[in-house]
């Protein structure tokens, strides 16, 4: 399902995440005029879709949620929420894990992943979306994500003009466009700045690859972003470049990668060891293509020699003009690439196709943000990166 | 299939007789087990000299996964250069691709009683169903025998050294696995039970085992609408050995594949200038050099050119832009790998994969893996050629990567199916 909730003045996320709440776990809401429908038949609360450019505004629901939920609760006086979203672990229907988006109304919003949830339940109480604005009590059970749970700041903006989430039974991505609006694309006119736009943020489930990543070992397939300083995908300037990536940096978080896998086996071989612990809440590699950042940079190239050391070629190409051959060697064609993960360092392990599984892809080529095009009969919009379109690569969202 | 055909020590091997027999069975479904082969040789009064000193009790025909001789067919013919040279044959496998059955390709071991050859290529200059070396006809005759191919359209044209041209005193035995989408080969000189004589590296003959396989293929582009055959192959004669594991620093060392002085694998063909460029056209580029396209090699995704499989790059925690890497393998007797539920240790199976990332040489591509379209893996740890090894209720058995293969813990795993 994509979403894009366009406005035409700033919206405070309380509310967004009211709607988004009730767009997740009402199936029928399927178009902007079916969430209109809705907001009537249900008795929205006229805060919920005030300022809402319909026009410039969508919702596919071509491909629905079945075990996917959301959870809201808060205070409208105080603007303060949390927001929980229940996934299933895709070859482990009852294995679930849970995304948390909270704010005190005063403080940022704060992502948490984690294996479990306190405080209630899915079922508990929640805010219902009658309930007026700026009336100072407190609805709904606060659920508290736990189990591992690993928590970063998930933007620095506190009112966008537009909310754009992908979320599919196996996982979500979402970004905010802000700065001077409102934008009739979704996307603003200033990047690299934490108030003009954030993004792309994954929380994803990827194929499991490592023999050992099994349901049957417990292993929750999941990868998400680490939030540095309220960005998201390219806020570190080493997610893509032409440089080697050290996954095991530990000097500076913004530099740092940009994905954790929530969870990973450490000591799995080759080894005399007969113990094999898993840990929680790892830097790792994103990987294009298979190749690894922490191997193999993925936007340079190292050709001088044919020797018996390692030499590549371009993967991605920040030069503007260039292209690949299309699949029938035709004609001319951007990139859309495989996006996973792996953890070169010390623990070899292979990780996961999130592409795979959610059917998001690195787009590499000229673009504009906004910007659509159809491969395989699907439709796709293109994601810029925090730093914008002018590294030219970009998330392919299906608009599905 | 997996076909092991074991001689005694009494018996001198040559490599046209075992082709031979490796025709007629490959060509005949019923030929399912040792009894059946030596029945079929009975009842069709094959020469003597094709199974003579057999050791019935040591080999073995497995053909649990039987090849459809729709497609995969084998030819063998003596050509006219013969002359009573008991070297000389052509053998020819017929197989087809795994995503397109209308499209062929053949893989070539052969020699002219002088130069071995190793060929593999997408069309004949002869009919497949042009007559062929009779098993019953003498090895050691002087008359042309059958119709020669001549395999073009061809690539990996190298010398295998021993050569092709070579009999084996004292016995020795013949693997062969022969798939729908693989092919796979090797002799062992000298007699023994398991089929691998115990050597020590090096040793002066061990011809093998090679490996023509079929791969899965990654790039948008490999398909066979752009006449892309998805084949690898091992070379013959690289670096003055016989086959990959030739060198110790295949485990042990950086290895890019590209390097044509000493590629272990290469491809049949791939598109040049695929990276991100200004091009505008592209071209299937077969390339009909003696190595053809080098590529490096891989278990999984961690590849040969990226640091030795062996190694684990010693990175600072203080260095963003350092390369961090980690060993795949061991060479470690004693190491292992935890079990798939993590209860207790064993060693692992690695799928095949390769990949050729460029360089000024500007064909580059994802590659692809071998191992799910060939079905063999690649081991890592201790064992014995010959070794037995069970994984999800399949057997496999191992055979040594080249003569370092034992000496650095690297097997091929073969399904014993």
């Amino acid at each position: 399902m994509l979403i894009k909730l366009n406005y035409t003045t700033n919206k405070s996320p309380y509310l967004i995440f009211r709607v988004i709440t009730d767009i997740i776990n009402t199936s029928s809401i399927d178009s902007i005029s079916a969430l209109q429908a809705r907001a009537t038949s249900a008795g929205y609360d006229s805060s919920l879709l005030s300022n809402l450019d319909a026009t410039n505004s969508y919702i596919y629901r071509t491909t629905n949620l079945s075990t996917t939920s959301a959870h809201y609760s808060g205070n409208t006086y105080a603007k303060s929420f949390t927001c929980t979203l229940e996934f299933s672990v895709y070859d482990s229907v009852n294995t679930k894990y849970y995304v948390n988006f909270n704010s005190d109304g005063t403080s940022l919003v704060t992502q948490n992943v984690g294996g479990s949830i306190t405080g209630g339940t899915m079922s508990s109480s929640q805010m219902p979306v009658t309930a007026p604005d700026n009336v100072n009590s407190y609805l709904g059970t606060v659920l508290t994500v736990a189990t591992n749970n690993d928590s970063y700041t998930w933007s620095t903006m506190a009112f966008p003009y537009c909310f754009w989430l992908y979320i599919t039974d196996s996982g979500m991505v979402s970004c905010l466009s802000g700065g001077s609006g409102p934008f009739t694309t979704g996307f603003p006119s200033t990047y690299s700045s934490s108030t003009g736009f954030t993004g792309a943020q994954v929380v994803s489930q990827y194929i499991r690859a490592d023999y050992w990543n099994t349901a049957s070992n417990n292993v929750i397939p999941l990868i998400y972003m680490t939030q540095r300083s309220g960005g998201g995908l390219g806020r570190g300037t080493y997610d893509f470049s032409s440089n080697y990536h050290n996954t095991e940096y530990t000097t500076s978080s913004t530099e740092r990668q940009a994905f954790k896998v929530y969870q990973y086996l450490t000591n799995n071989g080759p080894t005399t060891s007969t113990s094999y612990p898993f840990a929680y809440n790892k830097v790792v590699s994103l990987t294009v293509d298979e190749r690894a950042s922490c191997e193999v940079p993925l936007t340079g190239s190292s050709t001088t020699a044919i020797g018996n050391n390692l030499n590549y070629q371009l993967l991605l190409s920040t030069t503007v003009g260039h292209t690949i051959p299309n699949a029938t060697l035709t004609g001319t064609s951007f990139g859309q690439h495989n996006l996973g993960w792996a953890l070169s360092y010390l623990y070899t392990t292979i990780g996961g196709s999130i592409t795979d599984r959610i059917g998001i892809y690195i787009f590499n080529g000229d673009f504009t943000a906004g910007d659509e095009y159809t491969a395989n009969g699907i439709t796709y919009v293109i994601w810029p990166l925090w730093t914008g379109s002018s590294s030219r690569i970009g998330i392919s969202i299906p608009k599905v | 299939m997996l076909i092991k055909l074991n001689y005694s020590s009494s018996t001198v091997l040559y490599l046209p007789e075992l082709f031979r027999v490796l025709r007629e069975i490959i060509n005949d479904s019923t030929i399912t087990s040792i009894a059946a082969l030596t029945r079929k040789a009975t009842a069709n009064s094959w020469t003597a000299s094709l199974l003579a000193g057999l050791d019935t009790t040591t080999s073995y025909i497995i053909r649990t996964d039987s090849p459809d001789n729709t497609h995969t067919k084998a030819h063998i013919a003596r050509p006219a250069t013969a002359s009573g040279n008991p070297y000389v044959f052509e053998f020819v496998l017929r197989q087809k691709l795994y995503d397109n059955a209308n499209y062929h390709y053949y893989a070539v071991s052969a020699t002219d009683g002088t130069t071995p050859i190793r060929t593999n290529g997408t069309s004949t200059n002869s009919s497949f169903s042009l007559p062929e070396w009779s098993p019953t006809v003498a090895g050691s005759g002087t008359t042309v025998e059958g119709y020669v191919l001549n395999v073009t359209n061809g690539t990996n044209t190298a010398s295998v050294v021993p050569s092709l041209s070579t009999s084996f005193g004292g016995g020795g035995c013949f693997h062969a696995y022969v798939t729908d989408t693989s092919f796979m080969w090797g002799v062992s000189p000298g007699a023994s039970v398991t089929g691998w004589t115990p050597f020590a590296n090096p040793i002066p003959f061990l011809i093998g085992p090679f490996l023509i396989s079929q791969y899965q293929r990654r790039d948008h582009w490999n398909t066979s609408t752009s006449s892309i055959v998805p084949v690898v192959s091992i070379h013959g004669g690289r670096n003055g050995g016989a086959s990959f594991g030739e060198t110790a620093s295949d485990f042990t060392g950086i290895i890019n594949g590209e390097n044509n002085s000493d590629p272990a694998l290469s491809m049949y063909n791939a598109v040049a200038n695929t990276q991100p460029s200004t091009a505008t056209s592209w071209s299937v580029a077969t390339n009909t050099s003696t190595y053809g396209w080098g590529v490096s090699y891989g278990l999984g995704r961690r590849y040969s050119d990226m640091y030795p499989l062996n190694a684990t790059v010693a990175t600072s925690t203080a260095s963003l832009n350092a390369q961090v890497i980690s060993a795949i393998i061991s060479t470690t007797v004693g190491n292992k790998f935890p079990t798939p539920s993590l209860t207790s240790n064993g060693y692992p199976l690695f799928p095949l994969t390769f990949r050729r990332l460029g360089s000024t040489v500007n064909v580059s591509t994802l590659g692809g893996n071998i191992t799910s379209i060939g079905k063999m893996y690649i081991f890592n740890g201790d064992y014995i050629p010959g070794d037995e090894y069970i994984y999800n209720n399949k057997t496999y058995v191992l055979w040594p990567i080249g003569r370092y293969g034992p000496a650095n813990r690297m097997a091929y795993a073969i399904p014993k199916e």
